[in-house]
């Protein structure tokens, strides 16, 4: 039997590998969550049933009902496997019952920790989990000893969630009060199916943090700071994944971006870079992000065909500086509609192939202080050029001035 | 004692040699100290002795006589020399410095991948190894 899908798995900077980890609301009201409380109970003296090698006790420390949902990492013993098995009940005898045979009926003398929160992921403790399970990362700094890439997974009805908080569960922090991932050279990978939720990740991996498909990513920021060029701070390599509130920063790199098809990128900030957006999977949505200050440009397309570049803020520099959006020969079937392109060399640039060949739609955008606007494509008729008066650009704030807002008279909208 | 000021932190890239706190008896847990493209960085003061390191990732440093790494909490550190290759990606070194395995092999491997150290290009010539190769075929 596997853990219980409502599992709820702790991490703590104090936590500890060979704690039990986890837990799950057995016996609401009573059950008592030893791995959020980091309070680890250890066992010398447990003895499997003579008949059910699923029930244990202890003579030193009593099971309670307490302690049903919590899993215990049994250690050694023998007679004993080394595994973790969680606690589905206590009876009134003491008698806990585990999810899955613990070892060898009437073994004595085994040994196990119960509760207690872990201290690092590792590629070990990430396959324990099973779909629907909630992974909670506390605020601290968490160091990497080797890749993380998983091979639990779930699906998009039945993800598995990891998800940062600074004080309480759940607690969804911003900025600096995220937990921290210290990558050094090493990859976070996710798998299909997780949700990545509020986390921030450093290092300086080819591929630092590589969510895979069918997953949802929110509220991480990934900073590659490696000399290496052409790295990623978040890349996507799997099919349908959606990223949402990212923030993504790759010195000689790329922030954001991959080669995955029907990806979405929305609501993400990507700055100082060599490209803030690197991206050449085709159906994929790019969606009210901020790309600025890179070196190269905002938004790299390659050959991506059919997606869709909407409502967003691209700013190479006051003294224009690289390219807004560049496309190789691709681009067909794509719709660019509502940015503002300001501050380059080029706003749009298509390298090569037939201007007229594509159902390339580019039109009600902003293209403000570039020495060329477009190139090899067609502006269409509605674009505007006028200064966004960005609040603070030098300072990240790129909301724009009042005239880059819309002037609607409401009492003639019947509200 | 365990260091708070020196435990589960993010010190990549810096380097920790001037230190004047780093002393005998001193663990620091959790902390990253990794040096990208600098193998067997003296990042700590020379003298620095009696410090254990508990599951810290040390890639690239080299750690002066005395100190100590040691597992906690079931994880060992990390003390691997790491540089990039001509193929652009992270390799470990041996002692020898040649390059034996790729940084992320199971990733690779999961995808049905397998990076051979073979595989890396040797590096460029200099233009006047160029001359020297040419001069020495055109019997100059």
């Amino acid at each position: 039997m596997a853990f219980n899908a409502a599992t709820q798995w702790e991490f703590q900077t104090t936590g500890d590998n060979t704690n039990g980890g986890g837990f799950f609301n057995a016996t609401p009201g009573t059950s008592v969550d030893l791995a959020l409380a980091n309070t680890p109970v250890t066992f010398t003296d447990l003895v499997i049933d003579a008949t059910t090698n699923t029930k244990i006790t202890s003579a030193l420390r009593p099971f309670t009902m307490a302690d049903a949902g919590n899993i215990i990492n049994i250690t050694s013993g023998t007679g004993f496997t080394v595994q973790r098995v969680q606690i589905v009940s206590v009876d009134g005898s003491n008698v806990a019952t585990c999810d899955k045979a613990v070892g060898t009926v009437a073994s004595i003398d085994g040994n196990g920790k119960m509760g207690g929160a872990l201290a690092v992921p590792t590629d070990a403790l990430f396959d324990l989990v099973v779909r629907d399970n909630t992974v909670h990362i506390k605020y601290g700094t968490y160091t990497l000893t080797d890749t993380i890439y998983p091979t639990s997974s779930g699906i998009f009805a039945n993800p598995i969630r990891c998800i940062g908080y600074k004080t309480t569960r759940l607690d969804m922090p911003v900025g600096n009060d995220r937990p921290t991932i210290a990558c050094g050279a090493y990859s976070f990978y996710g798998n299909n199916g997780w949700v990545l939720d509020s986390l921030i990740f450093a290092g300086t991996a080819e591929d630092m943090f590589a969510p895979q498909g069918y997953l949802i990513v929110r509220n991480i920021k990934a900073t590659n700071s490696s000399s290496t060029a052409n790295r990623y701070a978040i890349k996507l390599a799997a099919a349908s994944c959606k990223l949402f509130c990212c923030e993504g920063i790759s010195t000689n790199g790329y922030g954001i971006g991959g080669t995955a098809e029907q990806i979405g990128i929305i609501q993400c900030y990507c700055h100082d870079s060599a490209w803030g957006l690197y991206h050449t999977g085709s159906y994929s949505n790019i969606v009210n992000c901020i790309s600025e200050s890179n070196t190269t440009g905002a938004l790299y397309l390659g050959a991506a065909a059919s997606s869709y570049v909407i409502g967003n803020t691209l700013f190479g520099s006051d003294g224009k500086t690289g390219t807004g959006i560049l496309m190789s020969s691709g681009g067909y079937a794509s719709i660019m509609l509502g940015n503002i392109i300001t501050g380059f060399t080029t706003g749009i640039n298509r390298s090569s192939g037939s201007v007229s060949a594509l159902l390339l739609l580019i039109d009600q955008s902003n293209f403000y202080n570039n020495t060329t606007d477009v190139s090899n494509v067609v502006k269409g008729s509605n674009c505007i050029a006028l200064d966004p008066a960005f609040a603070d650009a030098a300072n990240g704030d790129f909301t724009p001035g009042d005239n880059m807002k819309l002037d609607i008279d409401w009492t003639k909208m019947g509200l | 004692m365990i260091s708070q000021k020196y435990s589960s932190r993010d010190f990549m890239g810096i380097s920790l040699a001037e230190a004047d706190d780093l002393l005998p008896g001193t663990i620091i847990r959790g902390s990253c100290f990794y040096q990208e493209g600098r193998p067997d960085s003296h990042i700590f003061p020379e003298d620095m002795t009696g410090v254990t390191f508990e599951r810290c990732n040390l890639d690239n440093c080299y750690i002066p006589p005395g100190n100590t790494l040691a597992e906690q909490a079931g994880i060992p550190c990390t003390n691997k020399q790491v540089l990039v290759q001509n193929d652009l990606r992270d390799w470990i070194l041996d002692d020898k410095g040649e390059p034996v395995e790729v940084i992320s092999a199971k990733a690779w491997k999961a995808n049905g991948i397998d990076i051979h150290c073979n595989d890396i290009l040797k590096p460029l010539q200099s233009i006047e190894q160029l001359y020297q190769i040419a001069e020495a075929l055109n019997g100059v």
